[in-house]
Parts: C-alpha cells; structure tokens; sequence
C-alpha cells in the first residue's frame, strides 16, 4: 500500500486520503488516479469502491486511470467551506476521463482572477501540496493542470 | 450479491400498489423565517406547533404520532420541542435527509396516515442556522481539505454546463432572484423583502462564480408544522373544502461521486408523482421548488417538465412562471427570499401550497388555485422529495 515516502526530502510528503492516487515514488513521477472496474458489467468508477454500483455485483477490480481528460465544468470559489486547508480563492470542476468517470477537482496553473478555461479543455492529473499537518509533513492531492 | 431475478427493474424504485386512505392537510402554521437571536428553537417550534394546532382546531392530546425534520439540532430533537406542548408519550420519529429533511418527515406522517396506522397526526421541521456555508459534516477527507462540498459552486458549475449547452444567460438566471424576492416581499413568513433589480442581483458579491450572493438562498432560522387527518375524519375537525395529498415520492441518489451535472432524482421523483396522482406538469397551478441557488431553480424547471431541458432561459423570460403567469414558481418568495432553515423548508413549502389552495395566501394569491406541488432537494439530489397537493 501506498506508504508516502518522499525519498530524499527531509518532511515525509502524505495523501489526504489513502486509495485515491499512486504516489509518483511508486510510479516513477507519475501519478495516476486509482479507480475500480466491475469484472461483470465494465462499469469504471473512482474512487475505488467494493461493489459495483451499476450492476450491484461483488467483483471488483483495482484499475489505475488515464492521465488526461477534458474539463466539463468549472468554477471560482470565494467562500471558504469548512474543514478547507488549501488557498483562497481556488478554481475547482470536473474532469471526464476516457473510461467514462466523472472526477471532481482543483485545477493548477490557472489564475483564478483571470481563469484561463474553458469546458472541453485537455488537462493532465498530477499532485500538488495542499497543505502542512501538524507534524509539519506536506499533505498531498491529485489535482489537473492544462496540458 | 446475487443479480435479481428476472422481471423486475432491479431496485431502482418499486410502485406502491398499496389501496391507501386518502388525507387530509388539516392544519398548518409556521414561525416566520429570519434571523431571531432572541428566540430559542425551542420557542420558535412550539409557536409554530401551536398555530398549526389552532389552524386545525385539534387539540395536542388528539395528536398520535409525530415527525421531525432537521438537520443540526442534536439528540431526540423532536422529543425535545415537543415535550415543549406536553408530555403525551406518543411515538416521535426524528428523520433528516438534508435540506429535504422537512419533507422526508411529512411524507412518513402521510404514510402513517394512509396506511392506517394513525387518523391524526404531526409533521414539524425546525433549524437553528449558522452564518457563512452550509456545514456538510461527515464528508471523506479528501472532499473537506479539497472544499470539493461547496453547494454553490456546484450551481455554478451547473450553469456553466447549461450556458454552453443551451446558451442560458446568468441574467436570466438573475430574473429568478428578482422574482423570487418579489413575491417574498408578499410574504410575511419571508426573511428578505427586497425588491431587486437584475443589476443588484449581478452587483452583489461573488460566492462561486458566476453565482452572486443574490443567486444564493439566505441560512435563517425557522420553523413550521402541519396537521395531518386521514379525509374521513377530517369533519371532526374542520370544516370547509379540503387540502388532500395526491402524490407523495422521495427517490435517492449517490452523493460522494455523483457528477454535479446528473439531476436524475427530480425527474424520477416528479414523473411518479405526476403517475401516482393522474396531475401532469401543465395541470399544476402551482409549484414550491427548492431554489437553493438561481441556478437550482432553472435546473429543476426543465427536469420537472414545466418546459423542455433546454427552454429554461426562455420559461423564465416569458414572465410564465411570476404570480399571474400560467404556473407561478415559489410564490412564497422560495428558499432565496424566504430563507433556508434546512429541517423547516419542506414543511413550509406544505404550508404555503396549502394557504394557496384554501384562498388564504393574501397579496401573493394565485388565483384559483386547485393544485401546487412541493419539491425539496437534499444534498445535491441524495434524496428528493415530492408532493402533490389538490383541493
């Protein structure tokens, strides 16, 4: 299982949430969403779940998922929502991949005040900090940038 | 897990074909909605309970069983602000679905009642809000430290998709905010009474862009209750043409990874609806909808059929759904004017259709009105409910 061991840097650099994305010391600067496939119907979903919610069968299987999709949506937060550790403003939406998920995200390189995006855009999954714990170890997310 | 077996629709929803009583809306009562940092829940509950009570001429130790809506409030809610009228002993269900809590609890009352269980009994929703965003508790940790639950840039991200689809326009969007707060200045349940233009709609801060603070619903504080009778019953109590329910659906959703653009749960809950009570989208008079955002009302128009996907920039221009147009949306003045105390809304929404279709709603009467339907959305389209009333 993913353990966050971020090599030569001093902090250890942790997921916000186990199971989500493989981290790039596992997949040589990588990182790819982690995701289930249903072995009876196909259905694909992120994140990763036990039983399919399409065909509600028990065989799923642990798949890693494209790198780039297209944004559907997006949108500039101003409000700050509670239990929120990142910077304000953000822009946040959602990405289609190939496999037909559906991923709610932040987007990285773009300015929030002058958002350079538009729906159908390519853009590319990569990770980024989010924040520090309070053992001073940077906290880590998925999130996709403009290819 | 096995697969069904053949032939049924494998659980997405089952028709009910139980033979049902039909009942009655016999009383109805709220306390107005705003902010009232002088009044406990407490006090504004009971208030609300009282003229409900007194609404339907029913005395508290006629009442069998109640219902409770909301969301924040702690333990045995219920037993709480009711032990505030007396301490009967009667069974008290607390039940929260998010902000279709209210109307979660008052469709288990008609239950109650339609199958026999009790001839009168209570359904009440009460909220204490706090300032700033919804608090959406109990999310995974990847979706509080990201601030993926913000419901409004959900909106947002929804009218983006709707403006590049359909070329819907953030000041059509702005037209409901006018409207809504309009009717709501109409309204003395209402928080706002502001008369707005499509300027200082657009003018007022940004939350979620596009959406403004005047495309976002207000968190008040509130409370409302109704009576509930099974019909052949109902003489004992009042008197005068009565308020029936016709329809009564809630369906559900996912709600972790649900696409924001997926509004399946109007469409299923009003198309049941619409079947359980032989009553279609163009032979209502009326419609209480959850307007939680501008956007929220446009998306649930077109869902609910009073126009096409699509059509909704159009519907809302045609003037078709202000008071006096064909079907007057949230005469009330909605979640955006009236305001959002999250258990109260569904049960309000109840008693503003009832007050329409007894003649008794004033200045924001829409004429003749025999039917109006209620429509409450939780959590983005976890649960929804929905409910025909006719008179």
């Amino acid at each position: 299982m993913i353990k966050g061991n971020a090599g030569e840097l001093k902090k250890k650099v942790i997921p916000v949430e186990e199971n989500l994305f493989t981290m790039p010391s596992m997949t040589e600067g990588e990182t790819r969403l982690i995701g289930s496939k249903c072995n009876f119907c196909g259905a694909v979903f992120f994140p990763k779940r036990a039983i399919c919610g399409k065909c509600y069968r028990d065989g799923m299987e642990e798949v890693t998922l494209s790198r780039t999709g297209k944004v559907t949506t997006w949108t500039v937060i101003r409000m700050k929502s509670q239990g929120y550790k990142g910077e304000m403003p953000y822009v946040m939406g959602e990405v289609e991949l190939p496999e037909g998920v559906v991923v709610r995200t932040q987007f990285r390189g773009i300015d929030p005040d002058n958002p350079a995006i538009k729906i159908g855009d390519s853009v590319e999954v990569m990770l980024e900090k989010i924040y520090e714990d309070n053992e001073g170890n940077d906290v880590v997310c998925y999130q996709f940038k403009p290819v | 897990m096995k697969p069904a077996p053949g032939g049924l629709p494998r659980g997405r929803y089952r028709k009910e074909v139980i033979v049902m009583r039909e009942v009655a809306v016999i009383g109805v009562g709220m306390h107005p909605f705003g902010r009232f940092t002088d009044k406990s829940i407490a006090d504004m509950s009971r208030e609300a309970t009282v003229r409900a009570l007194e609404d339907a001429d029913v005395r508290w130790k006629d009442i069998q069983a109640a219902y409770v809506g909301h969301l924040y409030q702690g333990l045995v809610f219920g037993q709480r602000m009711l032990s505030e009228i007396g301490y009967s002993g009667i069974p008290i269900v607390n039940v929260e679905g998010a902000c279709a809590s209210g109307s979660i609890a008052f469709r288990e009352c008609y239950y109650g009642v339609a199958l026999g269980r009790w001839d009168v009994c209570l359904a009440l929703g009460a909220e204490k809000m706090a300032h700033g965003l919804i608090p959406v508790t109990g999310m995974r940790p990847l979706e509080s430290a990201m601030g993926y639950q913000v419901f409004p840039a959900s909106y947002a991200m929804i009218f983006r998709r709707y403006h590049e689809l359909y070329g819907l326009t953030i000041e059509q969007l702005a037209k409901i905010s006018v409207i809504n707060h309009n009717n709501g200045c109409l309204n003395p349940n209402s928080k706002y009474k502001l008369r707005l233009t499509i300027e200082d709609v657009q003018n007022s801060r940004v939350i979620a862009d596009p959406l403004t603070m005047y495309h976002c619903c207000p968190n008040t504080d509130g409370a409302a209750c109704v009576i509930l009778c099974a019909k052949e019953k109902a003489s004992e109590y009042v008197t005068g043409p009565l308020v029936t329910i016709a329809a009564s659906q809630l369906v559900s959703n996912s709600y972790e990874t649900a696409s924001v653009l997926e509004n399946c749960v109007t469409k299923r809950a009003c198309d049941l609806a619409y079947e359980q009570s032989g009553i279609g989208p163009e032979d209502l008079d009326l419609i209480e909808l959850h307007d939680c955002f501008t956007m929220a009302e446009a998306w649930h128009l077109g869902n609910m059929g009073v126009c096409e996907i699509g059509e909704e920039g159009s519907l809302i221009d045609s003037g078709n759904i202000e008071i006096g147009g064909r079907i007057p949306v949230n005469p009330s003045g909605g979640l955006l004017a009236k305001g959002h105390p999250v258990g109260a809304t569904g049960i309000a929404q109840v008693c503003e259709v009832t007050w329409q279709l007894r003649g008794q709603a004033g200045e924001r009467q829409v004429e003749g009105a025999k039917t109006g339907m209620t429509h409450c959305h939780g959590a983005q389209g976890a649960a929804c409910a929905v409910h025909i009333l006719k008179r």
